[in-house]
């Protein structure tokens, strides 16, 4: 038997008999550093790895440069011993998308996220040629205006980062990048996240870096939600640390530092730098309050503070008394008074004569789910592809209309306003967002560029482009106006609230993740991505459903309805845990479907008890219910079959998936987590909670055969493989658990059976 | 990335996890049909006990930027003294003979250790991780006659 590799495994393993000493990691490394590296060009995707240039908490950091187009990049790529479970990296690939999408000049532009050869996910982003602002210190110091200047910027883009849902945590001056112009540009968005959720301390502050820069209750409680407050202290370390030279708090180990920001108030920043005005003295003081609610409620406000500060305006940190205000206010700009006065008094008039037209555009206010799809512009030479624009805007617009919950534009109105401003359009036709875009052709391929535009304020929302061949016109208008039609669908399901949404599987959709690009705090929740926010006014607060009165039938993903009675088949349940997954937990569960005519009894073959393993006892029955219209099908779908296929869709309409999950009482266990995974576990299609009977639903699933995992707590207690669902029709999927009391500590030779490392799932303590 | 699914054998997809995409055995998958389970479970744990060591040593050398290095001469951890030759690898590395020699002769000593490492955590007693080794030598004796 051989690896892919070539090697032979038995010779691997031989190897480990041979004789010689230990070779530590230490050594090792020293061994290592000995060879010089000549230039060995290597590959990781499409880009070509010239040097390594940092190495994080997570992984690390390439200068690299594109294939094709020569274009230099830092290439990020996580390391799996930094991330060493299924979850993490999976984790990691939707906060790397959910970053992508993030579009702000202060912010390091991603430009692909991808897989290596070896499954481990990377990604390419922005070159900064100037370094970080930890490099850059030194310099910057003496200008404390221009530290305030760069810290205003990166304000704002953490202030435009919180507004889509995305958290940094892990602000410090070695994760704000300079480019060739010094202008600041934020990056490593929401990874911290990644290796969260471990309450090992130590590793959390590995994986944080620095520890000076992070909040109190980051360190504390990881079962702390955070808030935008935890950025925002950040933010006022980093500026206490470029205006001081030093982080608020130091010790000699990360614990002591952290210790210290929990317990002791924030040293004053004259007393390290009397130089500096004592408004940034306060203003470091307000981020950095111990109480996240006494700080700055928000980046942006912070941001506010420092620009005040730059124009020389008294800054709300210290809060001033309104006649003080304009004492101090008059004695800075005196020759302004007199001019301010004046203003007001024109101001004053102008609201008057001008409020009609001022009551109407504060009377904008469009329904969110609402869409204007404007023609898509020919940005070609030749100009001769309107008609591949039209079409796609039409096909857009006609996929959309069907949507159930989502207004969309007419298509003469939208056409009418071809060439206008989006915010123009959106109040004319009373709609919140606007799509546009254009596609250019150069020879035979095209580049459609998609743009969706929240018409209220102007903002680019999402954007996508399309390189495709020019084949077949009708076949790529209707690839195209899918990709957008099913990605806006998605956008709109994010921005919905729980109790808006339409039950017509657009949303359900999302959960499945088909689109991972997540913008939302939902994504990068520690209940995983398929939690929908229940208030979208604080997008980050997480609901927690495991209270009985939390369990909104509203819900999709949580609504329950009865299994359709049992005159359904019974299945057979073959468990194979000695093959597939005994030492891990798993039960490989080969489900036969049978006609429904035929009764079956129920035949479960626990392997695991045969073979001593000290754990639950899991009977997995799966039943699939009738089918509206007679079916034969007997679908065998053996685990070992299962590697060679991905999940296959046998036939249009939604599949939906429930049961209910019981303890070894009997009792049901209740916001336990099923998770809809794909065959291979690599995608979480969605996670639904049980409800306080234990009972759960998953609706609109793609027909297929799905990998579904039952985590109790957190942790993994089954993974059930192969489980068949079709279309318009429930499959049952019941989680009942029965403790082998026999089950030894030994098996086979008296080998103790643990975890697999590297392998998704938990074991049991010893 | 591996395309080509129908030629290589996932033996237990999902359990895997990431790692699964390099988890290609080399068996035919009518060999594989007619193992019992329990041999089939041996052969996985076995492969999978190698590959982890394997990608612990990788990382060891991407991590210090000698991804090269291991990419070099990773496939000849198990060659003979004999077999290697070191002049080759010298001109196509551009590192001196000698050095070719310490770095694979050190690379193999630390893939013994991360393997015994990998085995010792999936026996009860440390000092049965010969025995263990070997049991999955003979299992993959049997396994893949």
């Amino acid at each position: 038997m051989r690896l892919d590799t070539g090697i032979c495994v038995s010779c691997l393993l031989r190897e480990g008999l041979e004789g010689g000493d230990d070779v530590s990691q230490a050594f090792y490394q020293t061994v290592l550093a000995e060879v010089d590296a000549p230039h060995k060009s290597w590959f990781l995707g499409n880009y070509e790895i010239l040097e390594q240039i940092g190495c994080g908490g997570m992984g690390v950091i390439y200068r690299a440069r594109q294939r094709h187009s020569r274009r230099i990049v830092a290439v990020k790529r996580v390391l799996s011993y930094r991330a060493d479970s299924h979850e993490a990296l999976e984790r990691f690939r939707r906060e790397a998308q959910a970053v992508a999408s993030l579009d702000h000049p202060n912010i390091l532009p991603i430009y692909e996220v991808s897989e290596s050869e070896d499954g481990l996910p990377f990604f390419s982003m922005k070159f900064a040629e100037k370094g970080s602002l930890q490099e850059n210190a030194a310099s910057l110091r003496d200008e404390p205006r221009k530290c305030v200047q760069l810290m205003a910027k990166v304000a704002h883009a953490v202030e435009y980062a919180h507004s889509r849902g995305v958290l940094h945590r892990d602000l410090k001056p070695g994760n704000i990048l300079l480019n060739d112009r010094g202008e600041p540009l934020v990056s490593d968005f929401g990874l911290a996240k990644l290796l969260d959720g471990n309450n090992d301390l130590t590793r959390s502050l590995t994986t944080f870096g620095t520890a000076g820069f992070i909040a109190p209750e980051q360190a504390g409680d990881a079962a702390v939600d955070l808030t935008p407050a935890a950025d925002v202290y950040s933010l006022g370390a980093v500026l206490f640390n470029v205006l001081a030279g030093r982080p608020p708090f130091l010790g000699s180990n990360p614990v002591s530092v952290i210790r210290q920001a929990s317990e002791t108030q924030a040293p004053k920043l004259r007393s390290l730098a009397p130089s500096l005005d004592r408004d940034l003295e306060t203003i470091c003081a307000r981020c950095l309050e111990r109480d996240p609610k006494a700080r700055y409620q928000s980046a942006g406000d912070l941001a506010a503070d420092l620009e005040r500060w730059l124009a020389g305006r008294p800054i709300v940190a210290r809060p001033v008394s309104p006649p003080a205000r304009i004492w101090r206010w008059s004695q800075r700009n005196p020759k302004l008074v007199g001019a301010a006065t004046a203003g007001l008094l024109l101001g004053a008039a102008a609201v008057w004569l001008f409020r009609g037209e001022l009551f109407r555009a504060s009377q904008f206010n469009p329904p969110d789910r609402s869409i204007a799809v404007l023609p898509f512009t020919d940005s070609s030479e030749a100009k001769d592809q309107e008609y591949l624009g039209d079409g796609i805007s039409e096909e857009i617009l006609h996929t959309l209309a069907q949507v159930d919950g989502l207004r969309v534009a007419g298509r003469a109105s939208s056409f009418s306003l071809k060439g206008k401003n989006t915010k123009e359009v959106g109040e004319k036709l009373n709609v919140g967002n606007v799509l546009e875009g254009s596609l250019q052709r150069q020879g035979n391929r095209v580049r459609v560029t998609a743009e969706l535009i929240d018409a209220r304020n102007g903002f680019r929302v999402w954007t996508e482009t399309y390189d495709r061949e020019l084949d077949s016109a009708f076949a790529l208008q209707d690839e195209i106006a899918r990709s957008i039609a099913d990605a806006l669908k998605i956008k709109f399901a994010v921005r919905l609230s729980a109790h808006e949404q339409p039950g017509n599987g657009v949303y359900d959709r999302y959960l499945q993740g088909l689109f991972t690009d997540v913008t939302h705090p939902t994504g990068v929740s520690r209940i995983g991505a398929s939690v929908p926010v229940q208030n979208p006014s604080d997008p980050f607060t997480v609901p927690d459903y495991t209270s009985p009165g939390d369990f909104d039938p509203r819900r999709p993903d949580t609504r329950v309805t009865a299994a359709p009675p049992g005159t359904g088949f019974t299945t057979s349940v073959r468990d194979r845990a000695s093959e597939a997954g005994l030492r891990t937990n798993k039960i490989t569960a080969d489900v036969i479907a049978a006609p429904p005519e035929t009764a079956f009894n129920t035949s479960v073959r626990d392997r695991a008890s045969e073979a001593g393993l000290r754990t639950n006892k899991i009977t997995a029955d799966v039943t699939a219910a009738p089918p509206e219209t007679g079916f034969n099908t007997s679908v065998r779908d053996r685990a070992l079959e299962a590697g060679l296929r991905t999940n296959k869709i046998t036939a249009d309409g939604p599949a939906s998936l429930q049961g209910f999950v019981k303890d070894a009482k009997g009792e049901p266990i209740k916001g336990a987590d099923v998770r809809i995974e794909s065959r291979d576990g690599k995608q979480v299609f969605s996670t639904v909670k049980t409800d306080p009977k234990g009972r759960y639903i998953s609706q609109g699933l793609q027909p297929g055969v799905y990998r579904v995992t039952l985590l109790v707590n957190g942790a993994v207690k089954a993974s059930i493989m192969n489980t068949q669902t079709k279309a318009n029709q429930p499959t049952q999927l019941n989680f009942d658990f029965k403790p082998t009391s026999q089950a030894g500590n030994t098996a086979r030779r008296g080998k103790r059976m643990v975890w697999m490392p590297g392998r998704t799932g938990s074991h049991h303590r010893r | 990335m591996h395309t080509n699914a129908a030629a290589a054998w996932n033996l237990f997809p999902g359990t895997i996890g990431w790692r699964k995409r390099r988890q290609h055995l080399s068996i035919p998958g009518a060999t594989l049909e007619s193992l019992p389970p329990e041999r089939l479970f041996d052969l996985t744990w076995a492969a999978t006990v190698v590959e982890h060591a394997l990608q612990r040593l990788r990382e060891e050398c991407e991590s210090k930027g000698k991804l090269w290095l291991f990419q070099a001469l990773s496939s000849h951890l198990t060659d003979e003294r004999d077999e290697v030759s070191y002049a080759k690898l010298s001109a196509e590395l551009g590192i001196a003979e000698t050095a070719v020699k310490k770095q694979l002769h050190n690379m193999r000593q630390r893939y013994r250790s991360l393997l015994r490492d990998e085995v010792s955590q999936t026996v009860e007693d440390p000092a049965d991780v010969d025995d263990e080794i070997r049991y999955l030598c003979a299992s993959l004796a049997t396994g893949t006659e």
